[in-house]
């Protein structure tokens, strides 16, 4: 059938299915029964809620209740005295069976858990050919249930940070509403532009490929697995090489009857401080009273004739009842002189007099976040259901955004036709409503303009004369430099930018079992997003200079239309070839379409007031539209042998066809081959103290598809008419990662259970997006040109440390080390941004040339390339180090940088002689370039070198980290439970840009010079530039943003991530089973970084992430987060 | 049973994927591929049409290019700002044009390279499809058109060739993933100038009809309708530009073929040739905006303005050494009958002779080129001699057009007074001093500077002690002194084209022998096309260098000892 009319289908499809479930629902019987009582716990005789008692030859299971008891009633037209394994599994212990007849009447039977340190008898769904315990999986996967997540996220993946060895998981960007950035392992693309570099996610089989994962809902999860690599995932194929997870979602109960419980959590978040370190002190000349600022002179006005306070004059350029403003007074240096830019004598030292204002804390305030779910669950007849709505609101931490509202209703159901034969369907609407402004005014970043523009005397809530809150608080006239002046509040008022999507995801899958041999399984996935967003400001906008685009108020339209479609049909064949040999065939076929479509536009200039319509706009009216359609379709083959139960081995073939491949190779084949030994099942196996010994190994192979437009050759077309864009690459492949996976879980003394990881992967046929022959007329090309590879380490440690009865405490931690290099680049080298358009340009280099630099790997991925100022005398070149030291022309000052000072000076002299202003020439200077007494010297070639007077380019860090750890423990007393987790990166680098905008408008509290006496006070130009001669690319701190070991700072940190208190109550007035938390989410990070937080990163570009654009570009923090939870279970 | 299974499975998977393969087919709906763009006589016409647009973009459209780098190396403008690599050239700073993959001037050192490049294969391809078949309507048209591409070819190879040492020059032959060979620059040069004669042929063949000339107003947009007599004219007098001021030495300007330059330019433009420029849909030339907002992008240094000086400044200026010169931040004020600059004896008395105000009508001409800044609005940044108290202010009623930013309007991009001094300098070196001279007055005569009647190669110009030009003496280039016809032709065509066309000054210094010592003379083949060509950056092209500066390819002591 044609896939258009499938997904058009499907609109109705869900709905009639639904009821025909409903109906069949209704259906059941009664009658004599057997029934089978008992209780689960652990060995330390703790009962076990939860446990799961089953009859496998039956399809019978029933969960534990809260005293660990459960009831298993077999109806009696299944009662024959026939013998089977009543069994019992609880997550995290091991399963346990004893053998049962089944007769009419009452039978009771109790089982003692052990624990399961390693949960090696998990089922395990991902990257296998069939669901299989984990002790017999060749791959390492991580998997998590609701149970290790006790502290629920909006979005199901963020909760899992920490907790997986491999995963790392941030929000680089705190703005409610914003998807968590994911990275398994390492990178496998050096160029992810317009791709995904997370994990492929798939949730109860449908593939995600549209909208955002906090649209999944955090507390409908029942368990995520994470296959990390390509060893694991090469049953997903070309778009798996970034490995897989898969979230299945939770599911009606399989005892008869209704449970429902609620769950409401309230709070609040905040910014984790206020005290960012902004500047006190100006560099603004003052009256003689010291209380009123300078204004400049002119040609017939002396400087310092007039002279205003600072409010006041910001109330004068603001009180103006017009849609603009008066213009600054331009205010005074505290020096005689800026013209040329020299910057040499004038001192960032005056405190500001009067009031002083914190920013930041007049425009944040705590707002409140609320996490509210109830479901319904249970099972009727045949139907097994589950259903839940929840609500969950983050408004952030700015005053006057809404941050993000969600609400999501959810039914599961799952319906047994017959007892070999059973129909699913999972489905989510999710409404959402995201407010998408960034706060600051002309919806710049509010903390790009807190921290860069806003200086200590400007009252933010200042209200003017008519009511409205000023528009300028700061900015270049009122400041010798500097940009911004810009307010917050008052486009929170009269600016505005909402997004509202509803999704609509369902999937119906069914499972046939004709006998025990076979199993045919189908899926069908449909995922649709329809997203609205409506953007403007309103007529009369007030703007510093006359703008018709602003003051009569202007509006941007656009919808986004997302749809995606994924079917598979599988059968599996089992056949006992031996007594002791089982194998496994499995076939299945896969097709996805995902649609895009989209449309925006805009209009200027409102004609009625408050009427928000583009048709209301008279000019500028614009429109565009996109659209691209991908198919994708795999083939898959695998097959499994178990000797013995101690030796497994497996293999999978899969052939991917995509139209985002060139017409020339559109097809691509992907595969692995592994196996497990598991040596602690042999009969000869004895060692005491070791026990579940397994070893592991698969190598595999996923891909990763190219952008949609890779492929063709596009012209780009506008009003001023075409021109050429890039060439087209019919024989572009997709990036094939081969991953070698090998490790061993063991478990020491009981007590202590282990799993390491080794991997080493390489990623062929990089995508890259090369510049062609200007001749050709197309000025790129994307083609396969380079290899990409990563070694990987990961270790998980779970250590219970006390297990008795009332008290449990149990530690869980985790590891990994991830090396990414070069190996190959078949094109020259070169260099990509992180994606801010400031400074980043020339971030990274690409290269795979061997060798070391700085103490770096030259071709590991990563590293961060930037000037270099010398710390040191052994920094210098060998010819210049003689001169180097105290006494001599060049010495170390006090915050720890070489400087000249010329010889019999020191840099203490700067304003005791007067030596600031004074400069060693070109001439005269090793370096052919002229230095400024006392500042900072940035290495350079010297004279008469190549590329001399230009700063040189040093690895100044990386910003992949060294390694990462997560440790949790939870410690349970009776029915007080205290959880948290801590999880650390560590060794890797930031740019810290919003320093270097502060050095820039001197909004940088380093350079405060209120406190520096004589000798250790420095001028402006040494945080700034070296001098007005010496321009941008060649010397200072600020150096036009770019990275310099001074900006460039160790990013290393560790989040308290979560931390709950809970108690359970149980039933109170014998209704429920209720449950009240204190729970703190990301209470306090450890680090030096200088910046607001550490968790921060620039998303997209050629990277792809911001777990890599690891700069420090005015995002929003990581909001902390206070809540109180209650629950309970009917 | 099993057999039959998989042999099934074989047979149904072979279907499948058959099937498949056509239905993993997916159009690009969001842009045009070459297929399509040139698939109808219609749409290979809008494509052509839109390319003088793209030329121009490519040479004025953005500021990231050379020629930012150029003005100041040649001292038609000085900045100390970092943008787009002015400061980094800065004259007398021996700086080389570095080519190393990455160099913080790339993007600047590819533009003009790049944007030729894809004007040179769009008009290629477009004859190429013309002569596969494709048909406009009429021979009229088909020739209009075609003499409109070649004129393309001929300014992307033109221009190319005034910049770069060598580049790559496309046929209607070569494949459309065939890169070519790289050419020196001469031959470069001379494929342009072959392009225009076959444009101008192809005029020749076409006519004054519905379906020949005009050219759509909106290819080239311009007040003067290009009829195909006008067209012609156009293409000649880029052609006499491209022709000399290709040279890259003295010598190689002496062995220009200026017959054919002069021809050219007397079957030229009559007027100065205007372009209709527009933001929204072009063309828009980012550096005259630029160069027309006070401040640090645009100081005026008084090497060459300050041969008008008649007060005495300049002479002081020039007795000191150039790291001296302008030393103690009080810029350069100077006194000139040039009516080209503000008039007064005093600074005050030349900021109320001309204030911009009397040109803040759209379409008014400035009174004077020159402007004496207003108090408040000096920019002493950076080297001394970079510093005066003047601004070239001559398009600023364009610039302001609008509302003060629109840069929509007629503004000159060949002036007829360029046009007739380089017919000059073809007449002097032709010994043909009289016309020379009579072409040189024109615009002297016009500013109020006494004409030149002793027409010989060494007469000083007449003025006495305030002639104008003055011009540093050798042999220590400390004094001053009258200068003779050719630097009368020299200062007459730098004040009247400063800021008219691309590289006005340094193309012609470099002809001349004034470039500063140690100027670069062009830019090597780009490091990316280098690449991507699979040379390595330290191979050589032409006469030039992969990164930094090869032998000989650096401007030796100036003609002015500078």
């Amino acid at each position: 059938m044609n896939p258009m009319r499938l997904l058009h289908r499907a609109r109705w499809i869900f709905p009639a299915v639904l009821g025909a479930l409903l109906t069949v629902a209704a259906t059941g019987a009664q009658a004599q029964n057997a029934v089978i009582t008992g209780k689960v716990t652990s060995e330390a005789g703790q009962p076990l809620q939860f446990a799961n008692v089953y009859i496998t030859e039956l399809s019978i299971s029933v969960p534990t209740n809260e005293t660990g008891n459960y009831t298993l009633v077999i109806p009696a037209a299944r009662v024959s005295g026939q013998a089977v394994q009543l069994r019992s599994r609880a997550v995290g212990y091991k399963p346990t069976a004893v053998p049962l007849t089944i007769r009419a009447g009452n039978q009771t039977f109790d089982f003692s858990l052990k624990q399961d340190l390693n949960r090696l008898s998990e089922i395990v769904v991902t990257g296998s050919i069939e669901g299989t315990e984990r002790s017999k999986v060749p791959f390492s996967v991580g998997r998590l249930t609701a149970e290790d997540i006790p502290v629920p996220s909006i979005d199901p993946l963020t909760a899992l940070a920490g907790k997986v060895a491999g995963m790392r998981v941030a929000r680089t960007g705190g703005k409610p509403g914003s998807t968590p950035e994911i990275l398994l392992r390492g990178p496998t693309s050096l160029n992810a532009s317009g791709r995904e570099t997370g994990p492929l996610i798939i949730v109860d089989g449908a593939i995600q490929r549209v909208g955002s994962l906090e649209e999944i809902g955090g507390l409908d999860i029942e368990s995520v697995e994470v296959v990390k690599g390509a060893a694991g995932a090469s049953i997903y194929g070309s778009t798996a090489a970034n490995g897989v997870i898969i979230i299945k979602t939770k599911r009606g109960a399989t005892r008869e009857g209704v449970n429902v419980s609620f769950r409401s959590e309230y709070g609040i978040s905040d910014l984790s401080s206020i005290d960012y370190g902004a500047p006190i002190n100006h560099h603004l000349q003052l009256d003689e009273t010291g209380t009123r600022f300078c204004i400049q002179g002119s040609s017939n006005i002396a400087n310092c004739s007039r002279t205003t306070p600072w409010m006041a004059e910001i109330y004068r350029i603001n009180n103006v009842n017009a849609d603009t403003i008066r213009t600054p007074y331009s205010l005074q240096w505290n020096a005689p002189a800026f013209s040329g830019g020299e910057l040499l004598n004038v001192y960032q030292s005056n405190v500001w007099p009067g009031e002083r204002y914190n920013s930041i804390a007049q425009v944040v305030s705590r707002n409140p976040v609320t996490l509210n779910q109830i479901d319904v669950s249970g099972r009727s007849g045949s139907v097994r259901y589950y259903v839940s709505g929840s609500f969950t609101s983050e408004e952030g931490s700015i005053q006057g955004l809404k941050g993000s509202q969600q609400k999501r209703a959810r039914i599961n159901l799952d319906y047994d036709v017959r007892s070999n034969w059973t129909f699913s369907l999972s489905s989510l609407f999710d409404r959402a409503n995201t407010d998408l402004r960034n706060g600051g005014s002309s919806n710049g970043s509010i903390f790009g303009q807190l921290l860069r523009g806003a200086p200590a005397g400007t009252d933010y809530l200042a209200i003017d004369t008519l009511g409205r809150p000023i528009i300028r608080g700061g900015g270049a006239n009122l400041r010798g430099t500097g940009n911004g002046g810009g307010t917050f509040l008052y486009d929170q008022q009269n600016y505005f930018s909402d997004q509202t999507a509803n999704r609509y995801l369902a999937t119906i899958a069914s499972t046939y079992t004709p006998s025990e041999w076979a199993t045919i399984e189908g899926t069908y996935s449909y995922d649709n997003r329809q997203r609205g967003n409506n953007s403007y400001e309103v007529k009369g906008y007030r703007t510093f200079k006359a703008s018709d685009a602003d003051n009569f108020g202007q509006q941007t339209l656009s919808d986004r239309a997302e749809e995606a479609m994924n079917a598979q049909i599988s059968a599996t064949l089992r056949k006992q070839l031996r007594s002791d040999l089982s194998g496994k065939l499995n076939f299945r076929a896969l097709y996805d379409q995902d649609i895009l479509t989209s449309n925006s536009g805009t209009g200027e200039q409102f004609v009625v007031k408050d009427v928000y319509t583009l048709s209301n706009t008279k000019t500028n009216q614009t429109v565009s539209s996109y659209d691209q359609t991908i198919k994708n379709m795999g083939f898959v083959g695998g097959a499994n042998l178990d000797l013995k139960g101690r030796y497994i081995v497996e293999g999978t073939y899969r052939y991917d066809g995509s139209s985002l491949f060139g017409a020339g190779n559109r097809w691509a084949p992907f595969g692995r081959f592994s196996g497990v030994w598991r040596i602690s099942e042999e009969p000869w196996y004895n060692i005491p103290g070791l026990t579940d010994f397994r070893i592991r190994s698969s190598v595999g192979s996923a891909g990763n598809t190219p952008r949609f437009d890779a492929q063709y050759e596009t012209y780009s077309c506008s009003t001023s008419g075409c021109s050429l864009g890039q060439a087209g690459n019919r024989n572009l492949k997709p990036e094939t990662t081969t991953e070698v996976d090998a490790g061993t879980d063991f478990t020491l003394f009981n007590r202590l259970g282990v799993e390491f990881t080794y991997v080493n992967s390489s990623t062929k046929n990089q995508i890259l997006n090369v510049s062609t022959p200007a001749s050709l007329g197309f000025s790129s090309q994307w083609q396969n040109a380079g290899t990409l590879q990563n070694k990987t380490f990961e270790l998980a440690l779970n250590l219970p440390l006390v297990t008795s009865k009332d008290l449990q405490w149990n530690v869980r931690g985790t590891y990994d080390r991830t090396r990414t290099y070069i190996t190959r680049l078949d094109v020259p080298e070169y260099f990509a941004s992180a994606n801010t358009g400031n400074g980043t340009g020339s971030f990274f280099k690409i290269t795979a040339a061997p060798g070391k630099l700085d103490g770096f790997q030259i071709n590991r991925y990563g590293n961060v390339y930037g000037r270099k100022f010398y710390k040191n005398c052994g920094d210098m070149p060998s010819s210049v180090q003689g001169q180097c030291g105290e006494g001599r022309a060049y010495q170390i000052n006090d915050q720890g940088w070489v400087v000249w000072t010329g010889e019999g000076n020191s840099w203490r002299d700067g304003i005791t002689k007067n030596l600031w202003q004074t400069k060693l020439s070109a001439n005269d200077s090793p370096w052919n370039f002229p230095l400024s007494f006392g500042h900072p010297i940035v290495d350079r070639p010297l004279a008469g070198q190549p590329g001399e007077k230009v700063g040189a380019l040093h690895i100044l860090g990386n910003t992949l980290p060294d390694f990462r750890f997560g440790l949790n423990s939870t410690l349970t007393y009776k029915r007080l439970s205290l959880y948290g987790l801590l999880d650390g990166t560590i060794g890797h680098e930031i740019n810290n840009q919003g320093e270097g905008w502060g050095l820039l408008d001197f909004s940088s509290a380093t350079f405060d010079q209120g406190a520096a006496t004589v000798e250790t006070a420095k001028p402006t130009g040494y945080g700034w530039r070296a001098g007005g001669s010496e321009g941008a690319g060649t010397g200072g701190f600020y150096d036009q943003l770019g990275p310099n070991n001074y900006n460039v700072e160790n990013g290393s940190y560790a989040k308290l991530r979560e931390l709950s208190l809970s108690y359970r109550f149980g039933k109170i007035g014998g209704v429920g089973d209720w449950s009240a938390s204190f729970i703190g989410r990301n209470l306090l990070t450890l680090t030096k970084y200088s910046g607001f937080d550490p968790e921060v990163g620039v998303s997209g570009g050629q990277a792809g992430s911001g777990l890599i654009n690891q700069v420090d570009a005015f995002g929003f923090p990581t909001l902390r987060t206070f809540t109180f939870s209650v629950s309970s279970r009917f | 049973m099993t057999r039959k299974f998989f042999t099934g499975a074989a047979i149904a998977a072979l279907v499948g994927l058959a099937a498949c393969e056509k239905n993993l087919e997916v159009t690009n709906p969001n842009s045009g591929d070459t297929k399509r763009v040139l698939g109808t006589p219609n749409d290979a016409e809008a494509l052509l049409g839109t390319y003088f647009k793209r030329f121009m973009s490519g040479v004025y459209g953005n500021g990231t290019d050379l020629e930012g780098m150029a003005n100041v190396m040649s001292l038609e403008n000085y900045s100390s700002l970092a943008n787009n690599c002015q400061n980094q050239r800065a004259p007398f700073s021996g700086a080389a044009n570095d080519n190393s993959p990455g160099n913080a001037c790339r993007g600047e050192q590819f533009r003009l390279y790049s944007y030729m490049a894809e004007v040179d294969r769009v008009a290629s391809s477009f004859l190429a499809q013309v002569e596969g078949g494709l048909t406009l309507g009429s021979v009229a048209r088909d020739n209009r058109d075609k003499a409109y591409a070649e004129f393309l070819r001929g300014l992307a190879r033109g221009y190319v060739s005034l910049m770069h040492d060598s580049a790559a020059v496309v046929s209607t032959a070569t494949g459309p993933q065939e890169a070519g060979d790289l050419l020196g620059y001469k031959a470069v040069n001379d494929s342009a100038m072959a392009a225009f004669q076959r444009a101008l042929d192809l005029t020749a063949l076409s006519s004054n009809t519905a379906e020949g000339f005009p050219l759509p107003s909106d290819w080239i947009p311009s007040p003067t309708g290009m009829n195909k007599e006008e067209f012609s004219k156009l293409i000649r007098s880029y052609r006499a530009r491209l022709r000399a001021d290709v040279a890259r030495t003295p010598a190689e300007r002496a062995a220009v073929s200026w017959p054919a330059v002069i021809a050219d330019v007397q079957n030229g433009i009559t007027a100065d040739h205007l372009i209709t420029t527009s933001t929204t849909s072009g063309p828009s030339p980012s550096w005259r905006n630029t160069y027309l907002t006070f401040g640090l992008w645009h100081q005026m240094t008084p090497f060459i303005i300050g041969m008008a000086d008649t007060s005495g400044s300049y002479a002081a200026w020039i007795a000191q050494p150039v790291s001296q010169r302008g030393s103690g931040n009080n810029g350069f004020f100077m006194v000139t009958p040039d009516q080209r600059f503000p008039q007064g004896l005093t600074r005050a008395a030349q900021q109320a002779d001309f204030t911009l105000s009397s040109c803040q009508t759209p379409s008014t001409e400035c009174k004077r080129y020159y402007v004496n800044r207003p108090s408040g609005a000096d920019q002493y940044a950076g080297l001394g001699f970079g510093w005066s108290n003047y601004d070239n202010v001559r398009f600023y009623s364009w610039k302001i057009a609008g509302d003060g930013t629109a840069r929509n309007g007629a503004t000159a991009f060949i002036t007829k007074a360029e046009m007739d001094m380089l017919e000059a300098e073809g007449q002097y070196r032709a010994g043909n001093f009289a016309a020379a001279g009579a072409l040189i007055n024109k615009t002297r005569v016009k500013n109020g500077l006494p004409p030149i009647t002793a027409f010989n190669a060494t007469s000083p110009v007449p003025g006495g002690s305030a002639c104008v030009p003055k011009v540093p003496v050798g042999p220590n280039f400390t004094t001053i002194a009258c200068g003779n016809l050719f630097e009368a032709l020299k200062y007459e065509k730098r004040i009247e084209e400063a800021y008219t066309h691309y590289a006005a000054w340094y193309l012609d210094e470099r002809g001349w022998g004034d470039l500063p010592e140690g100027t670069p003379l062009f830019w090597a083949v780009p490091y990316q096309d280098l690449q991507a060509r699979g040379y390595t950056t330290s191979q050589i092209y032409g006469a030039g260098p992969g990164a930094g500066n090869a032998p000989n390819s650096t401007a030796g002591k100036s003609t002015y000892g500078w």
